[in-house]
């Protein structure tokens, strides 16, 4: 009985060591965090997670030293963190960072999870000119009138050619319209005895997936209304997206396809358009900035994404979506990470950032700066970017659900286990329930 | 209370609070959570058996469970055999035994991730170790990771190149088996594989038993490699992390993408319950069959 008696008082006080010591754990986090948040000076410290690595990430933490440099009120960290999860997590957790980045089609989720800090108070705060923005981009931050990030660029596909490829085939010119660029690939394509690919003709390297969307938007598709109520996918240019790559699917067989697209890597020196083994791609301006950087000799040329046969008021054509950077909800140094947000977003710095990257900056002031002309191939690729015939896909609470259910339905139909006319009878029915 | 006791437990106090603070208290409240609707960001909220109900009725949840039976069913095995078949050999006296015993034991000292990546480059369909040893014969290998029917095979193989772990354990069983009983089988004028089936085989059960109960907790689990395939190769799925149609969608790859990208804590911690559950389960019914299979040296 007794010893009973002292084993629960040892539990007890077993129990009671436990709270105590956790309890003076976090005691002990809380009174090192404001030490730890200011540096010499006492400048409030603001942390800075990116998705960049490599060059792109020293690019932008040359600029973070040039914005400590220019105040001293705050001291940004930066910190590469390559995986959205672990920010995601850090963030749910509070102990993520003040800022940091992501896509603008994960604003909806992102806000509906609580992820995001609004930022229209510090806006309207400081009269923030929004104007500079370019307002599809502007658009695509916010989420039920609410803007929750800004946009860093306007992010759209390209058509890159191989000009030797094409010359081989009997190409001097680089096809406009989908019918011509059919026959491009068709012809340009290069097949072993045994069946398997050597040199792809079509865009699908690296996968249909990162392709299809820029082809059905390149044909004058879009996928919804303007206010994301309608359900509008079911129309030619998405038909004849589906049909195109089902139709070089079944020409050349799903198995030559994947084993191309599994022999390379995105970029690497297995790339095949890096080794002169793809005669189309369609790819975002990056390529130019990454071939320029890398020193790859290939003569390459750049177009606009070919349009629908017969529908030239279409041309230029394509879809548009943004990098964005946010203030996390659980920022612990909002105003902070506000005044360093609004200094990336200045035109020097922006253009800076976004020339290395090879990308087309989001604000038009930061588009006219000298840095923006010196970006590879800028003069061909700017003037696409000002096509009116870009569109963007606007946002709606269950767009996550849409995107996996459309991928998914896609996936079987690039694997030819579905036609193109099943595929659009199984998303017509399906996708509205997700626009409620 | 006895100053002994006292002393004890001071001494103790570092593994009980990590235990509690770190093992049960999480466990404790990952059951809790099971029952509510919990983001992380707001504060949990009741909702019963909802999140039972929701992993019952999902579509995606049982092709990940048939993704999952399918590697306990066939991986376990492979891996089993593999690894009693290298210790087996491991075990003949030849000279440079124990450079090969390194050799075959290295690759399960190689982290998850590692292998994953070095296995990308073997499985790559038109410059990797295996299509091009193929094509020497002829055969046009598969599109390993890109082919719904492929991925998984892969992810065997990949198993059972790591399986030394395995053999290690079994290589120390078969080193316990007394050589007298080889001897008099040998009179007796039993062969190799008689030897083998009367003799190896139900000495070593015991450790087959645990084996197979380690094997099935892991490819229950299992997670990284197809994780990291996943979510590297250019299949299509990435943001779903289910790779090709869905085939390298497992049970404990699911359970991460509810709670970590989409924040479903209460769906994700009714998964892991459930998870807990069958494999529980499983277990008890394999410790219930040995009895007839497994000799123990006792008995």
């Amino acid at each position: 009985m007794n010893s009973k008696r002292g084993k629960t008082l040892s539990l007890y006080l077993v129990g009671m060591m436990i709270a105590v010591i956790l309890l003076s754990a976090c005691g002990g986090k809380n009174s090192d965090s404001p030490s730890a948040s200011t540096d010499s000076g006492e400048r409030s410290k603001v942390t800075v997670w990116y998705l960049w690595g490599g060059a792109e990430g020293e690019v932008l933490e040359e600029i973070i030293r040039d914005f400590n440099e220019s105040q001293d009120k705050y001291f940004v960290e930066g910190l590469s963190v390559p995986d959205e999860q672990k920010i995601k997590v850090a963030i749910a957790g509070g102990n993520g960072p003040d800022l940091t980045d992501s896509f603008d089609w994960v604003v909806p989720q992102y806000a509906q999870q609580g992820i995001m800090l609004p930022l229209d108070d510090l806006i309207a705060k400081d009269g923030y000119d929004l104007s500079d923005f370019i307002p599809s981009a502007l658009e695509a931050g916010k989420f039920q009138g609410v803007q929750y990030a800004l946009p860093l660029n306007a992010n759209f596909s390209i058509m890159y050619y191989n000009k030797k490829l094409l010359a081989e085939a009997g190409y001097s010119e680089p096809p406009k319209t989908s019918t011509e660029l059919y026959d491009v690939a068709v012809k340009t394509t290069k097949v072993n005895p045994d069946g398997s690919i050597e040199v792809i003709g079509f865009p699908s390297y690296p996968s249909e997936k990162y392709l299809f969307s820029a082809l059905a938007y390149g044909f004058g598709s879009t996928y919804l209304s303007d206010d994301a109520k309608e359900l509008t996918i079911d129309n030619e240019g998405t038909r004849a997206a589906m049909q195109m790559i089902y139709d070089y699917n079944t020409q050349f067989g799903v198995d030559n396809v994947r084993q191309l697209q599994a022999a390379g890597k995105w970029l690497d020196p297995t790339d095949p358009f890096l080794l002169g083994k793809q005669a189309i791609r369609y790819d975002g301006p990056w390529l130019s900035a990454h071939i320029k950087k890398m020193g790859i000799d290939i003569d390459y040329g750049i177009a606009p994404l070919p349009y629908l046969d017969g529908k030239p008021e279409t041309a230029g054509g394509g879809l548009v979506s943004s990098s964005i950077f946010y203030i996390a909800k659980t920022s612990k140094n909002v105003d902070g990470a506000w005044e360093f947000l609004k200094y990336l977003y200045s035109p020097e710095p922006l253009a800076k950032f976004m020339s290395l990257l090879g990308n087309i900056p989001a604000t038009k002031s930061a588009m006219e700066q000298q840095a923006m002309k010196e970006m590879a191939d800028a003069d061909l690729i700017i003037p696409l970017a000002q096509s009116p015939n870009l569109k963007s896909i606007p946002h709606f609470e269950k767009r996550s659900d849409f995107d996996k259910f459309m991928e998914e339905e896609l996936e079987l139909m690039y694997n030819l286990k579905k036609t193109p006319e099943e595929t659009m009878s199984a998303l017509t029915g399906k996708l509205p329930e997700f626009l409620k | 209370m006895k100053r002994a006791t006292l002393t004890g437990l001071l001494f103790s106090s570092p593994f009980l609070i990590g235990f509690l603070a770190f093992t049960l208290y999480p466990i404790a409240a990952s059951l809790y959570y099971s029952f509510t609707d919990f983001n992380m960001f707001k504060s949990p909220s009741w909702v019963g058996l909802d999140n039972y109900r929701w992993v019952l009725k999902e579509d995606d949840v049982w092709k990940s469970v048939v993704n999952t039976l399918y590697m306990v069913v066939f991986a376990t095995p492979v891996s089993l055999i593999v690894g009693l078949l290298l210790a087996q050999m491991l075990n003949m006296k030849v000279r440079g035994q124990s450079i090969y015993r390194t050799l075959y034991y290295i690759p399960s000292i190689v982290p998850a991730i590692a292998t994953s990546l070095v296995w990308m480059w073997v499985l790559n369909p038109k410059s990797g170790l295996i299509n091009t040893v193929l094509g020497f014969f002829g055969i046009r290998g598969p599109n390993w990771l890109l082919d719904p029917v492929w991925t998984k095979p892969s992810l065997i193989l990949m198993g059972a190149w790591g399986a030394g772990g395995i053999m290690i354990i079994f290589l120390a069983a078969l080193q316990d088996v007394p050589r007298s009983l080889y001897e008099s089988a040998e009179i007796d004028g039993a062969g190799k594989i008689r030897r083998f089936i009367s003799i190896t085989l139900p000495m070593i059960s015991p450790i087959i038993l645990f084996q197979l109960i380690m094997g099935l907790i892991t490819y229950f689990q299992y997670f990284a490699q197809a994780f990291m395939l996943a979510s590297l190769t250019n299949s299509g799925a990435n943001q779903t992390m289910a790779g090709p149609e869905k085939s390298l969608l497992f049970y404990a790859v699911l359970l991460y993408r509810e709670a970590f990208v989409d924040f479903r804590m209460g769906t994700a911690s009714a998964m892991a319950w459930l998870l807990f559950l069958i494999t529980s389960i499983v277990t008890y019914l394999i410790f219930r069959s040995s009895n007839r299979w497994v000799t123990y040296g006792g008995d």
